[in-house]
């Protein structure tokens, strides 16, 4: 039964997806209501995504550089870091901040329009929910959440820095240089491609979620527990599959 | 002209609607009855394509609707407007892009939406709520938005869902009399679910009176007081 109910969610899943790339394909794309969800979901998130990513940021760098310290190799610090926060700790941590604010507002924005009949009076106005409520959320996550790993590299790399340069007296220069050794064009392209393909299963997620919420309170509730559930494994699974594949 | 042939509407294994058939003609007042749970609301929600029949048909001006896509049905939509028993307005926007929701994709400019707007709301005796969020509105308001952003996708056919329940009986009174002017106003055929016996013989053409499932009674709001049915007595004599 378990089994089923998955399987039956990821078929929703499927189709949710086909349609709503079939009407981005189309044109089908209300930017207004586009530019508004990147500014709730995207730039609102900010201020998460750089507070995660710094202290991260830091703490990676302390257990690196004091283990590198004892060997006498913490001006290798500055190359661990940068591979790890370009191809890993940003976009991730970008994705979970994601997941966790705008995951939940999607779900529970949506949840709570279908439980008062909301999505219904859509329908019956002769508009589809999915162009109207998903497809510009899933742009604004697509938009937004490689931006937001730009800043979430960047912040994780500087957090690094500091405890790197201030805490195991690593010169500055040696730092950068080694992240930049280590860090190549298609790693930076990764990054981002990560970061967008996270914004685009958050969103699917958290819209599936609130259109399938049930009745009441409760029902909104569950929804917006589960899509940040599942969009939490969805980007740590994703990030596996597309590290074999990019990273390779 | 809307027609319900033989229609079935079962959920988990219950049929909510029993072999339903109804025929309701152009520019009337058709009334559906009954008590609560009786399948009232779901009928409105088959008739505008939220809900699909388990089996029969449902034909608008001859149109098989049943057999219709979910792309295909908003041509249907536009053409039968459902007011819900909830209002169900957009409450993340204000009064008037919930009523000029209908003419989103024209792209019009704002004086024009706005004169819009304000003449369909004059049309429902509301003035001065444009820029109000539902939240800021009272439920016979509510009401009354709900009805107005009906009215702007210029409908044959209007669908009403319980209007009055929930108001006072004077809002409630209000709410009958703007159904009437409308009905007059806009020569649309009208649907309308209530359990309220008051005012489906002020609104009134024909009623229906559903009963567990099936169509107890169909006839003129004076003959469903003098029908010798013992359901229809009963349900008289509780109204």
């Amino acid at each position: 039964m378990w089994i089923i109910k998955r399987l039956e969610r990821l078929g929703r899943m499927a189709q949710l997806l086909v349609e709503t790339f079939s009407l981005l394909l189309r044109g089908r794309i209300d930017w207004r209501e586009v530019f508004s969800h990147m500014v709730s979901l995207g730039v609102d998130s900010l201020p998460l995504v750089l507070l995660i990513s710094g202290f991260t940021g830091m703490v990676f760098s302390f257990q690196v550089s004091q283990e590198f310290s004892r060997l006498g190799l913490a001006s290798l610090s500055g190359q661990l870091m940068g591979m790890a926060v370009i191809r890993e700790l940003g976009p991730v941590l970008a994705g979970v901040a994601i997941a966790g604010r705008a995951g939940s507002a999607i779900a529970a924005e949506i949840g709570s329009m279908k439980v008062t009949d909301q999505v219904d009076a859509l329908r019956s106005l002769a508009t589809d929910p999915v162009e109207y409520l998903v497809v510009p959320r899933t742009v604004a996550c697509a938009v937004m959440v490689p931006v937001l790993t730009i800043f979430s590299n960047a912040i994780s790399l500087f957090g690094g820095y500091l405890v790197a340069v201030y805490g195991f007296r690593v010169v500055p220069v040696v730092f950068w240089d080694g992240a930049a050794q280590f860090v190549s064009t298609w790693d930076l392209v990764g990054s981002l491609v990560k970061g967008l393909a996270f914004g685009i299963l958050v969103a699917l997620i958290g819209s599936d979620c609130g259109l399938n919420a049930s009745e009441g309170a409760q029902g909104v509730g569950r929804a917006t527990f589960s899509a940040v559930v599942s969009s939490l494994v969805a980007v740590f699974a994703a990030d596996y599959v597309l590290s074999l594949l990019w990273f390779r | 002209m809307i027609r319900l042939e033989d229609v079935v509407y079962e959920v988990d294994g219950v049929n909510i609607l029993d072999g339903v058939s109804l025929q309701i003609e152009k520019g009337e007042v058709f009334v559906i009855m009954g008590t609560s749970g009786a399948g009232k609301t779901t009928i409105l929600r088959l008739l505008n394509g939220l809900l699909r029949p388990t089996s029969g048909r449902v034909f608008i001006d001859g149109e098989d609707i049943t057999q219709l896509t979910e792309k295909e049905m908003t041509r249907i939509r536009r053409r039968v407007a459902l007011v819900f028993q909830s209002a169900a307005l957009f409450d993340s926007l204000p009064v008037w892009a919930n009523v000029g929701f209908a003419w989103r994709k024209e792209r019009l400019p704002e004086g024009e939406l706005l004169r819009r707007v304000q003449k369909i709301l004059a049309l429902v005796g509301l003035d001065g709520v444009e820029d109000r969020m539902p939240a800021e509105l009272s439920g016979g308001m509510q009401k009354r938005v709900s009805l107005a952003r009906a009215v702007a996708m210029e409908p044959d056919v209007i669908l009403y869902d319980e209007p009055t329940s929930g108001l006072d009986p004077i809002t409630s009174r209000k709410i009958l009399d703007l159904m009437v002017e409308l009905q007059n106003r806009l020569k649309v055929t009208s649907v309308v679910v209530t359990h309220d016996l008051q005012a489906a013989s002020q609104i009134g053409t024909r009623v229906a009176l559903l009963h567990e499932g099936k169509i107890a009674f169909v006839g003129s709001p004076a003959e469903l007081y003098e029908s010798p049915q013992s359901i229809v007595q009963e349900f008289v004599a509780g109204g």
